[in-house]
């Protein structure tokens, strides 16, 4: 028997060592399957037991890994929304671990480093809104969590009322663009859904606000682009490579940003890799833009993603509460693409700008919206500006440049 | 399922019929590799299978009528009969090939049914063969239908004829564990060829096409054709090798479809190995009809430009594959009335025309618009100040990120280095790298079956 066995084995050797191999791969994805690859669904007719196994390996999941561990981990990764009624499932346990880790994220500990003592800013922060004086940062309560850190779990809206609205020329209005009516609305969330956007605290609405003006190049010496491709791009072809620092990885998220280091380049050195946090609480800057959310396109949906980007932005503030934040919202796709694409659509992409737009408050929270300066009056991604619609040629990236020009905050 | 490198084909489809197909009594093999086949092309094609059921069915009745046995005498009246059948065999065949080329031209919804240009070719070259005597027996309707519809050549090829597929018998086509040993290997190497090499290279072009032709460094250009030449060989020399493997694994012989075209010593001899059985197919229906090359340089270059627009033709059908086309009839008929002895003379010579000229024109064949062409042309040789290197970084960037691809690469165009591997490839050493190239080749499909951004993360 062993004879024939060896035998066997002689002959067909490759087929031997592929048919066992896939035998004990699916057996491991089968049997980790109910609680490992709970949120990898295969369809057994179609797909070998191994496909969870494989696509879990990508997002770092192992037939061995902790179930429970495991689900904060896959939250983060765009790759399980093949199935979006999965991904929704997951997505919602996500937000909890990361809520309970906020230590990680926005260390109390920093606030009082970096805050210092002039400027605070808080919920107490309603009196001096009232007198209209420059606002005041509030002292981080020390070994207390963060104040704006809300937990996505409670009412969406605290008030249940309309934000007031910002004057004119302080906040960028939102761009909208043609509707083909083929988002999958798993990635949407309900219109009228109200955004948390913490009306006393960092994103309170009243107080001195500041309109755009015009700058010139020296404005961004002291500037930091976070971002996706779409930041390398304009890092590497928008014409301030000599003069501002990047920090910017092909296929980030907001749910990726703080984990992987980023490439970060500075006028006169050499790239290098490096987490956002260090980068952060290295050298302060005056002004910071954030440019993410088209790789967030297939993640369920416009609140988590929503919710995730404020705490980043809640994390940048308290690591760096003298610079300007400006919240870009996302570049819109081409007609081609968006009609073409039920997720890389510019439907879904409207709404997420509009969500975080609501968090701009004209005092230190900015949102700019570049479309206008490049796509065509319904809001699609003029197709001669972009060879695959998603990003611009690289000759293109000066328009983004001069929107930002004519786009700055100055305060004296 | 109708893509080699998916996970539906390579653990459902392929062992499923392959274990059916062998279980099957030898004489309904070819029944069920027929009815395999059209499930396997619905999956992809939908309703045009009924075109391909149509005209597997249509050229069958055709083909008994225009076959007779080889060594016969045929009377006049029989041959003016096949004749007849032949020509309306071949324009009703062409017929469609042209309508749907033609349609997809100005139509955008409007595609070419899978695997049209591949199928069709076969058919002809069945009918015209049969009219030639060259299959001496006439064949069963079981057999001519799994030789139009097979699924290993159904999509995109190899345009193997019916006499090499040892369809007529001369091919021992039963069952060895050696054939399924075997293909199972070439299949693997063709897997990861495609997967790990050709799929990776593409990025390449897809980020210079992202930036835009007009702002790539010199440098980028010269690195974005090279590339691109890589990666159209190992896309389409893979998946000749998968689909060759598919087939040897249902006990057919081994079709070679490139033969290092690369280290080929001219232009011609460069088409000589690559998609052979296309080259072998115009030269056998087209260009040897036409009169070959022995009526003198001026109808040479007459049948040579033929052959060379129709192999654009057959393409695309775009004015880019046209243009593609006749740019190589032109360098081959200069090849062979102007420098032929000079580079037989000088082999490095030859090798080097053929590793400078031939990735220029797959530039021509990569760009679907003449201005893109224009321009990228520009960048190639940048004597005409149109464009600028808005970036010179970028051949470091994009040299860093593709070096190892390219490496390998460059490597397996050797033919020395692809002997090696294949004299070694029972090695232990060898079925473990083939066991690591096939399962990190369902790792990347897994992946990008589920996210097809994958490979172009923004």
């Amino acid at each position: 028997m062993l004879e024939r066995i060896k035998e066997f084995f002689r002959r067909i050797p490759l087929l031997a060592i592929l048919v066992l191999t896939s035998c004990l791969l699916s057996l491991a994805a089968f049997a980790a399957g109910t609680s490992v690859y709970a949120s990898y669904p295969v369809d057994p007719v179609r797909e070998p037991w191994l496909t969870a196994l494989m696509e879990g390996l990508h997002d770092g999941v192992f037939p061995w890994s902790r179930p429970d561990a495991e689900e904060a981990e896959t939250g983060t990764g765009p790759e399980e929304t093949s199935d979006p009624a999965a991904g929704a499932a997951e997505e919602e346990p996500e937000a909890a671990p990361a809520e309970d880790g906020k230590e990680d994220e926005a260390p109390a500990g920093d606030g009082e480093q970096t805050g210092g003592e002039e400027e605070t800013e808080g919920p107490e922060a309603s009196e001096e809104e009232e007198t209209e004086t420059p606002p005041a940062e509030p002292e981080e309560p020390a070994g207390d969590a963060d104040p704006y850190d809300m937990d996505p779990d409670v009412d969406p809206s605290p008030t249940g009322k309309p934000l007031p609205a910002l004057p004119e020329n302080v906040s960028a209005p939102v761009v909208g663009a043609e509707d083909f009516g083929n988002a999958d609305p798993i990635f949407l969330s309900p219109e009228d859904t109200v955004y948390n956007s913490d009306t006393k605290g960092l994103f309170g609405r009243t107080g001195t606000t500041y309109s755009f003006r015009s700058v010139d190049d020296s404005y961004f010496e002291t500037a930091l682009f976070i971002g996706d491709s779409r930041t390398t791009g304009f890092a590497e072809y928008g014409g301030l490579r000599d003069r501002t620092s990047f920090l910017s990885r092909d296929s980030v998220t907001v749910y990726t940003l703080l984990d992987h280091k980023l490439q970060f380049r500075r006028p006169g050195s050499r790239a290098e890799e490096r987490y956002l946090e260090d980068v952060l609480r290295e050298t302060p800057y005056d002004k910071i833009y954030i440019a993410i959310g088209v790789n967030e396109l297939g993640i369920p949906d416009t609140r988590l993603y929503y919710e995730k980007y404020r705490k980043i932005v809640t994390m940048i503030h308290q690591l760096q509460p003298e610079a300007i934040l400006y919240l870009q919202g996302s570049m819109h796709v081409s007609r081609k693409v968006a009609k073409g694409s039920d997720t890389y659509n510019n439907t879904i992409i409207v709404q997420r700008n509009k969500a975080i737009a609501t968090l701009a408050n004209g005092r230190s929270v900015f949102y700019l919206d570049m479309n206008g300066a490049v796509c065509d009056d319904k809001g699609n991604l003029i197709e001669s500006y972009s060879g695959d619609g998603i990003h611009l040629f690289a000759s293109k990236y000066g328009l983004w440049a001069d929107y930002l020009r004519s786009h700055a905050i100055v305060r004296e | 399922m109708v893509v080699f490198t998916s996970l539906e084909f390579i653990f459902r489809f392929l062992p499923v019929f392959v274990l059916l197909y062998w279980l099957t009594p030898e004489a309904y093999r070819m029944h069920v590799l027929f009815v395999g086949s059209l499930i396997f092309y619905a999956s992809g094609a939908g309703f045009y299978v009924l075109l391909l059921v149509a005209l597997t069915f249509f050229n069958y009745v055709m083909g008994r009528w225009i076959y007779v046995k080889p060594g016969r005498n045929i009377r006049k009246s029989r041959q003016d009969q096949r004749k007849g059948y032949l020509q309306a065999v071949l324009i009703t065949d062409l017929a469609v090939l042209v309508f749907f080329k033609v349609m997809s031209l100005f139509s955008e919804s409007f595609s070419i049914p899978l695997g049209l240009s591949f199928y069709l070719f076969k058919m002809v070259s069945y009918q015209i063969d049969l009219y030639r005597t060259d299959i001496a027996v006439m064949p069963g309707f079981a057999d001519t239908a799994a030789y139009f519809c097979m699924f290993p050549q159904l999509t995109q090829g190899p345009i193997m004829r019916y006499g090499q597929g040892g369809l007529d018998g001369s091919y021992d086509r039963r069952f060895s564990l050696k054939k399924l040993e075997d293909g199972l290997e070439f299949f693997v190497m063709g897997l990861g060829m495609k997967v790990l090499l050709a799929d990776r290279l593409a990025i390449l072009w897809n980020d210079i096409s992202k930036i835009g032709f007009d702002s790539i460094s010199t440098p980028l250009a010269w690195l974005g054709a090279y590339g691109y030449s890589l990666r159209l060989y190992f896309d389409f020399w893979g998946y000749s090798m998968m689909a060759a493997g598919a087939a040897m694994m249902l006990g057919f012989p081994r079709i070679v479809n490139f033969e290092h075209p690369y280290a080929a010593g001219s232009i011609s001899d460069f088409y000589r190995k690559w998609h052979m059985t296309l080259g072998s197919w115009f030269r056998d229906y087209v260009y040897i009809p036409l009169g070959g090359s022995r009526q003198g340089a001026l109808m040479t270059a007459r049948n040579l430009l033929i052959v060379w627009a129709l192999t654009g033709f057959w393409h695309g059908g775009t004015f880019g594959f046209l243009l593609w086309g006749l740019v190589l009839g032109l360098l081959i008929i200069w090849e062979k009335l102007a420098v032929r002895g000079i580079l037989e003379r000088l082999p490095l010579l030859g090798h080097l025309h053929v590793l400078v000229l031939i990735p220029l024109t797959w530039v021509i064949f990569a760009i679907p618009d003449l201005s893109g062409i224009a321009m990228y042309f520009a960048r190639l040789f940048p004597f005409f100040g149109m464009g600028e290197a808005a970036f010179s970084g970028d051949f470091i960037k994009y040299l860093a990120r593709y070096l190892p691809f390219l490496l390998v690469s460059v490597l397996l165009c050797v033919p020395g280095v692809y002997r090696l591997v294949i004299r070694h490839r029972r090695r232990w050493i060898s079925l473990l790298i083939l066991t690591v190239i096939f399962w990190v080749s369902v790792y990347m499909s897994a992946n990008a079956y589920l996210n097809p951004f994958m490979y172009f993360g923004f």
